[in-house]
């Protein structure tokens, strides 16, 4: 089930990364033939928006979001960890207030029109909480995968301690 | 703006991921300030991403990945080998005209240096170069990739600053061809001195240079034909960059029948999750942006500044010296997405030129990425090449030196820099 939606998930990112394409493609050329696509541009920025948060959700899941751990490398796996949890705590507070205020401002601007378009603004920014709602399901995944497997294996939340966190970068 | 600093340094340091220690520094602004609704946070964040230039960011990381996977790459290696590879430290040498070749498909340093890493530095270490040399060859020599259009830090400064990225593009030409040069001459000294010696000792016939061109043209006439296409006005950077990824294609589907539907899906998917992972920092530094602009920090640090001096060339070189030091220890796509906002109104009304502070800023920015104690670039070619980092530390000096020069020439020159985009746009 879960592995079916993260399968899910990475298809609806690579298929609008396609659509972002031909959508700037076609509005190239076709302003060349003097037929201007307006809508084109808009729609794309709008999808750009919500392939930016997929991705972002896999780069998380992945652990490849970067940081900078030279203060806490050094540091005991015991005291390091406590520090990523108290870490990933807050960040997860940050994101559902993101979500819950996305939410409300989402409402606000469904009557609001985006550009040339006619689309409404809610699309754009509805991005943001349901965008910040993944990743704080996949943090919330992260954390209570390193409490469960507290003994047997070296996790971490955000960073990957067996791999190297370099490697996680590409 | 203190409290704001302050979670953003510390968090950082803890070692949360730079995208949510900047997210949660911007919230707390919002929280803080009784005036502004929260709701404008939200809004900063969508609108942050509501740009059309900033498409070409995921479309100039797709067209890279598929470069990977459509034989464009492998043709450039055995170009450059080609090339270079009879000077003295003849693989260094590929290694450096490599980072030029792929600068031109290529707009991250990263992905460069990752690629060379995997694909050359073993072949260097076997041969008896150093691994300290090998490791400081490519980790620098990738900042040539970064400044040769199509280049990612250039769109950024762009996209922040509203600078024409067309003429950022032309901008980087001769800086990255100076660049290329100038380590080129580094690594032929330090290699005549170590006796690095070439793997040919024959220079290439005039044929073989042919072959090994015709082999990569559809590469290397790819910086040309975006050059031009940029140069005219004809199409913005997001559509050449669009035009990149169909033209990445249509090359690895027909021209050299090597990507395959499976290879375009594997590149679809790693553009993703590295367009995700640049904008989550982009997006969430939207409320700091707010921030900073709400606070009047430009106006506040010029006031600062110029009590030290009002001589634009000082001013300048004072900036630089601070981004310098700040790019020692952060990351650079948050340096020009927090600084720019911040210094480009102050050198503006001393004449400086917007376009020649961009590649200066960008030049120093993507070097903060080479060296120590956090970079990026480095850590990413040290531990694919298993080099301690120590021994990058000391091999990597006349490297960065040699940009260092580099970089104050172009401060003091600005006509190098304008001089393409003065005469062709």
């Amino acid at each position: 089930m879960l592995n079916t939606l993260v399968r899910l998930e990475a298809a609806v990112g690579k298929v609008l990364l396609v659509i972002i394409v031909i959508l700037v493609f076609a509005a190239g050329l076709l302003r060349w033939f003097d037929h201007p696509l307006i809508w084109s541009v808009d729609l794309a920025q709008l999808l750009f928006l919500w392939v930016s948060f997929i991705g972002a959700n896999q780069a998380l899941r992945s652990r490849a979001h970067i940081g900078m751990d030279l203060l806490v490398r050094p540091l005991p796996l015991g005291l390091r960890r406590s520090i990523e949890i108290v870490l990933a705590l807050l960040t997860l507070a940050f994101l559902l207030t993101m979500a819950f205020e996305g939410y409300k401002l989402t409402m606000l601007n469904l009557a609001r029109v985006y550009g040339d378009s006619g689309i409404s603004y809610a699309y754009v920014t509805g991005a943001v909480p349901i965008g910040c709602l993944l990743l704080a399901i996949t943090l919330c995944g992260h954390i209570v995968n390193l409490i469960r497997h507290w003994r047997e294996e070296r996790r971490l939340v955000f960073s990957d301690p067996i791999r190297g966190e370099v490697e996680d970068v590409l | 703006m203190t409290l704001l600093s302050l979670t953003f340094l510390v968090l950082m340091l803890l070692g949360l991921p730079i995208a949510f220690a900047i997210g949660i520094a911007g919230f707390t602004f919002f929280l803080t300030n009784g005036s502004i609704p929260v709701s404008i946070g939200v809004q900063q964040v969508a609108t942050a991403s509501q740009s059309f230039p900033l498409l070409a960011v995921p479309f100039f990381i797709l067209a890279g990945h598929m470069m990977n996977h459509s034989g464009i790459t492998t043709r450039l290696v055995k170009c450059s080998n080609t090339l270079v590879s009879w000077m003295a430290g003849g693989l260094a040498q590929v290694c450096i005209v490599l980072s030029t070749l792929m600068g031109g498909v290529s707009g991250a340093a990263v992905a460069d240096a990752a690629m060379e890493a995997r694909i050359l530095g073993p072949d260097l270490i076997a041969r008896g170069y150093s691994r300290g040399f090998t490791s400081s060859v490519i980790a620098v020599g990738s900042l040539i990739t970064a400044t040769i259009p199509p280049s990612l830090g250039l769109i950024l400064y762009g996209f922040v600053g509203g600078v024409s990225i067309g003429r950022l593009f032309l901008a980087g030409v001769i800086p990255g061809l100076l660049m290329m040069a100038l380590l080129m001459t580094t690594v032929w000294i330090i290699s005549r001195r170590r006796n690095y010696r070439s793997e040919t000792a024959e220079r290439p016939t005039a044929r073989a240079v042919f072959r090994a061109v015709a082999e990569a043209k559809w590469a290397l006439v790819f910086p040309l034909a975006l050059l031009i296409a940029i140069r005219g006005g004809l199409f913005t950077p997001s559509e050449v960059g669009a035009f990149a990824v169909v033209y990445a294609a249509l090359v690895g589907f027909f021209a050299h029948r090597e990507l395959t539907w499976q290879g375009l899906s594997q590149a679809l998917g790693e553009a993703v999750a590295d367009t995700g992972m640049i904008m989550l920092i982009i997006l969430f530094s939207g409320m700091v942006g707010y921030a900073i602009i709400f606070e009047q920090a430009p106006q506040t640090i010029a006031a600062a500044l110029t009590t030290l001096t009002s001589q634009p060339l000082a001013v300048v070189g004072l900036i630089l010296l601070f981004i310098f030091i700040a790019g020692l220890f952060v990351e650079s796509t948050v340096l020009v997405l927090l600084l720019t906002p911040i210094f480009l109104p102050i050198v503006r009304p001393l004449g400086v030129n917007d376009v020649h502070f961009g590649i200066l800023m960008m030049t120093i920015v993507t070097l903060g990425s080479m060296t120590p104690p956090v970079g990026v670039c480095m850590y990413t070619v040290c531990s694919l090449l298993k080099c301690p980092v120590e021994e990058y530390i000391v091999e990597s000096i006349p490297f960065v030196a040699a940009v260092l020069v580099l970089v104050a020439v172009l401060a003091l020159w600005p006509g190098l820099v304008l001089f393409l985009p003065d005469l062709l746009m």
